[in-house]
């Protein structure tokens, strides 16, 4: 069975300053069908959506709707030539109504008064769609009343209620239940027997083999291939979505891992999906912390470090038990956390380097109950010389540094409160790969001065060439250990999909 | 680099010196045409007076100076200024209406002790509120300003005073706060500057040289990342509110001798005047920035601009007018500075 | 997901990575501010014009309002005066009572010396009265 192509793109390319986002990549969609499209963090998947909508513009490349060639100038454009989107965040109108929401820019109109829209309309159009997709919600309910999965669900008949050809569904099972996951299904097969054609965005493999017909690779912004679903199995797409050379080269790996020195029990969070996560970390060890996005790595350093609202668990340093209720507490307790986005939570923009670089330790810098400037000066000097900040002078304002030199910075502020643990946040990201090098020596030069280092990362080839041990969190909850030395990428993406 | 290109270049480059300082040319032109029309106006007594102007607005706007750091805003500072000044008025006197079993001036350093403290407790109801619940400065110096206004007429109603005007205070106390410094000719400075020289000194060094300063500038330029680095972000905006009702109280203590007299109407609108001075000279409202010697150089020229509409008898019904575009002129000149690109 | 797509960014300038992003450098005040430099300059130029006009206008209308408060005497008319100018006004005349001074405050304590007194504003005299 041939089914007519419905969506093609071809040769698309979009770089932004400094990076190729996309390169000459290709997606065929065919009526009836769906294809799935995977591919890493930072493959370019959304990307690729984002051109197809028009929210960014590509560089290169053509789009064939129905054999016909289109360039939609935004993605309401888009929208009335049947090219849909579930998002996977929610862009929708919390304080007002279901009706509202669906109807957002297309109001129905009172026949005989135009300029007024028609409540019974919505009202009644609203209805008909939910019912034919059997969709349990009253139309004048509050989106904000409702749980998430329904929001979604609302979102999902937002898309359909476009009479779209093709629609996009962006990990639209996240916050759905099992029940719901199933009506979605039948939903998607409704779709599919209209001859719509579903792209399906999703890192949940089971999901993807059950639900498409066709899949295509995306890696490094690049196209790898597309394979129909019978064909594959969950394995041969982590080889497929991972599968790249080693090309970085990491310092010479001489650490010497000493005895247990940091002891997390029970840790779970008060407000993110952090769940009952346990784990020792070693003198003089680099920890790596593998794992999807908001599978809570970010969250675990955050509630070690004290800056998240901690439910319950305990912290062991060397065996004495350490608080950490707030940052303040957690550098006295020799803590130091390196945040994942240094330009929000990390720089004061506005600056200059040596403020950046003593704020933490001020204290130190006292004669009497003045602050000393030449030991300030010295210090930040020694901060410089040691990381190999390039930077014209002291005063400059730290928000004219490229990011790999902000990074530096920050990273200099901290090793000035002389911390026994270090918690880095995707150390290097958004950095030159020079300058990755030089972080990288930093951090197994901490490891050999016997500190305890935490690093997370979404960059697999980096932990796997720094760290000692690798935590792979997945869904709040540790899913697994290995020894870095001996796994593989394939080990740690499964461990990271196992609660996702 | 082309021809063109240069053109281009250096136009950008005059036209972005005229922009960015567009505020002092006004300043400018204005001293000039004044000096010309009354050329007294560069004279002695006219440059001491200017001075002893500036002295007087000095404090307040150090101390707003410091909200503005922490990208906030103070607006309850002028009746602040306005009640220390009126409890100052009433019990420094021998004749005090407001209390009326009060037959003889309280001692000096207590009424600057009760007004220090009237003004630390303002402060720390302000600083408490926007560390505490995270409520906007402005929300809530605008409610402690009506508040205060509140507190002073009730006070001024006191006693037998019926909101009349304050005044008849005793001499130590106005020889205290307009005594000689010294004499230019036959032009007297009043001791007055000297306390707002030694305010500055003072604000210059808890603004450089102090962790409380360095942590005011860590918070106003980035609250989270502050708090991240181990700054007690709560512990820091209280005090410095705390320090900015202080340097207020200091204020109404000094106006109430300075004047002469106080009324209900003391210090109504000091703070637009402070704010407008700090803006213009460099503490901007992004937070985090802001230099001591730029609070004063924007009181002063403030000062000098109105000193010499004054001279000139110019309508004062356009001074508002006049006050409300210098402070959107400073304002957009100060965003200029700190936009990005699209 | 989208904001993690910039994973691999090699390094550029902090301009450029301004522009890729649309992270808002504004804080503070202005953390919402959405503003272009060409409104900003217009905005400068324009109010600039507008201060030196406004100074214009309240040069032709110059001079400052004395208002002579009798506290229940005959009327004065106010005057209208120059900075630095002599304040000279005739006595007025209230049944049953004779007239004191003039001083500046309602209840009579701060007494305003006309010889010395200099106008250097727009401000109130109020009369004083002794019973007859």
């Amino acid at each position: 069975m041939t089914n007519d192509v419905l969506l093609r793109m071809e040769h698309i390319s979009k770089s932004f300053p400094g990076v190729k986002a996309l390169d000459d990549v290709e997606l065929t969609v065919k009526a009836g069908t769906v294809h799935a499209l995977m591919g890493e963090n930072g493959a370019g998947k959304s990307t690729l959506m984002k051109c197809l909508f028009s929210v960014y513009h590509k560089d290169e490349g053509h789009i064939y709707l129905e054999g016909k060639e289109v360039d939609f100038k935004d993605s309401k454009e888009a929208l009335e030539h049947g090219v849909a989107m579930v998002h996977q965040e929610l862009n929708q109108a919390l304080k007002r109504n279901v009706m509202d929401n669906m109807w957002l820019g297309r109001y129905p109109k009172v026949d005989k008064f135009p300029l007024f829209t028609s409540e019974k309309k919505m009202y009644d159009a609203t209805k008909k769609i939910f019912d034919e997709l059997g969709v349990n919600v009253d139309p004048r309910t509050i989106m904000s009343e409702m749980p998430v999965s329904q929001r979604q669900m609302v979102e999902i008949a937002k898309a359909v209620s476009y009479n779209s050809k093709v629609i996009v569904f962006d990990e639209p099972t996240s916050s759905l239940t099992e029940v719901e996951v199933e009506h979605l299904f039948k939903i998607i097969n409704d779709l599919k027997a209209k001859g719509c054609g579903i792209i399906y965005i999703s890192h949940k493999m089971d999901e993807i083999l059950r639900i498409s017909d066709e899949v295509t690779i995306m890696r490094d912004g690049r196209y790898i291939t597309t394979k129909e679903a019978k064909d594959l199995t969950t394995g041969e797409i982590i080889r497929l979505m991972v599968g790249r050379e080693l090309t970085n080269v990491y310092p010479p790996k001489d650490n010497v891992v000493g005895e247990p020195y940091l002891e997390v029990k029970d840790l779970s969070a008060e407000y993110s999906k952090l769940r009952d996560v346990s784990f020792v970390a070693n003198r003089g060890e680099v920890l790596g912390i593998a794992g999807l996005d908001s599978s809570g790595r970010t969250e675990l350093l955050e509630n070690i470090f004290g800056i998240a609202t901690r439910r319950s668990g305990e912290i062991y340093l060397d065996g004495k038990l350490c608080k950490n209720r707030n940052a303040r507490e957690s550098i006295k307790n020799g803590f130091a956390m390196l945040t994942e986005e240094r330009r929000a939570t990390g720089i004061f923009g506005i600056r200059d380097i040596q403020d950046n670089t003593c704020i933490s330790s001020l204290d130190r810098y006292l004669k009497g109950i003045l602050l000393n400037d030449k030991k300030m000066e010295e210090v930040t000097q020694w901060g410089i010389d040691s990381l190999k900040t390039k930077t014209p002078s002291q005063k400059t304002q730290i928000r004219s540094l490229s990011g790999g030199n902000q990074q530096k910075v920050i990273i200099s502020r901290w090793l000035l409160t002389e911390p026994d643990v270090l918690l880095l946040d995707e150390p290097t990201r958004g950095i030159d790969v020079g300058a990755k090098y030089e972080i990288y020596e930093l951090i197994l030069k901490l490891a050999k001065d016997n500190k305890t280092v935490l690093v997370v990362s979404s960059e697999m080839p980096e932990l796997l060439g720094i760290c000692d041990r690798i935590l792979v969190m997945s869904g709040g909850r540790l899913a697994g250990e290995v020894d870095a030395r001996n796994t593989t990428q394939e080990e740690i993406m499964t461990l990271a999909a196992k609660y996702a | 680099m082309s021809e063109k290109k240069k053109i281009k270049l250096n136009k950008k480059i005059i036209s972005d010196f005229l922009l960015n300082n567009a505020m002092f040319i006004i300043i400018g032109v204005v001293i000039v045409y004044v000096a010309i029309k009354r050329p007294t106006f560069l004279g002695t007594a006219s440059i001491i007076n200017i001075i002893n102007l500036t002295a007087a607005k000095l404090p307040i706007a150090l101390g707003v100076a410091g909200c503005i750091v922490l990208a906030g805003t103070d607006i309850s500072a002028g009746r602040v200024v306005g009640l220390t000044a009126v409890v100052t008025a009433s019990l420094l006197t021998n004749v005090s209406k407001i209390w009326p079993s009060l037959t003889q001036a309280l001692p000096i350093p207590l009424v600057l002790l009760i007004v220090l403290a009237i003004g630390a407790l303002i402060g720390f109801v302000n600083g408490f509120a926007v560390a505490e619940f995270s409520l906007h400065p402005y929300i809530v110096t605008l409610s402690t300003q009506l508040i205060t206004y509140g507190l002073i007429l009730i006070y001024m109603g006191l006693g037998t005073n019926n909101g009349m005007t304050l005044s008849g205070m005793i001499d130590p106390y106005k020889a205290l706060i307009t005594g000689t410094l010294f004499k230019v000719g036959s032009v007297v400075v009043p001791r007055y500057v000297l306390y707002a020289v030694i305010f500055l000194a003072i604000m210059w060094v808890i603004w450089n040289k102090t962790v409380f300063g360095k942590n005011m500038f860590a918070v106003g330029s980035n609250k989270t990342a502050a708090e991240v680095s181990g700054v007690n972000v709560k512990m820091t905006i209280i005090g410095v509110f705390i320090m900015a009702g202080i340097m207020y109280a200091f204020t109404g203590f000094i106006d109430a001798a300075r004047v002469g007299s106080a009324t209900a109407a003391t210090g109504l609108n000091y703070e637009a005047d402070a704010i407008s001075a700090c803006v213009i000279g460099g503490v901007s409202f992004v937070g985090g920035t802001g230099k001591i010697s730029g609070v004063i150089i924007g009181v002063l020229l403030l000062q000098v601009i109105f000193t010499g509409l004054n001279f000139l008898s110019v309508n004062p019904n356009m001074l508002y007018i006049i006050k409300g575009l210098i402070i959107l002129v400073a304002c957009a000149i100060d965003m200029r500075k700190y936009l990005t690109k699209k | 997901m989208s904001n993690k797509e910039n994973n691999n960014i090699n390094e550029t300038t902090v301009k450029d990575e301004a522009e890729a992003s649309s992270f808002k450098q504004f804080r503070g005040l202005y953390s919402k501010v959405n503003i272009s430099v060409k409104t900003l300059n217009i905005i400068i130029v324009v109010a600039s014009l507008a201060i030196v006009i406004c100074i214009l206008i309240g040069l032709k209308d110059r001079g400052y309002f004395i208002e002579f408060n009798t506290m229940g005497g005959s009327y004065i008319e106010p005057q209208k005066l120059m900075y630095g100018d002599e304040i000279s006004v005739e006595e007025p005349s209230r049944e049953g009572y004779r007239f004191e001074k003039w001083a500046l405050d309602e209840g009579c304590k701060i007494t305003a010396d006309l010889d010395s007194l200099r106008v250097d504003g727009p401000f109130t005299l109020y009369a004083c009265w002794i019973e007859e």
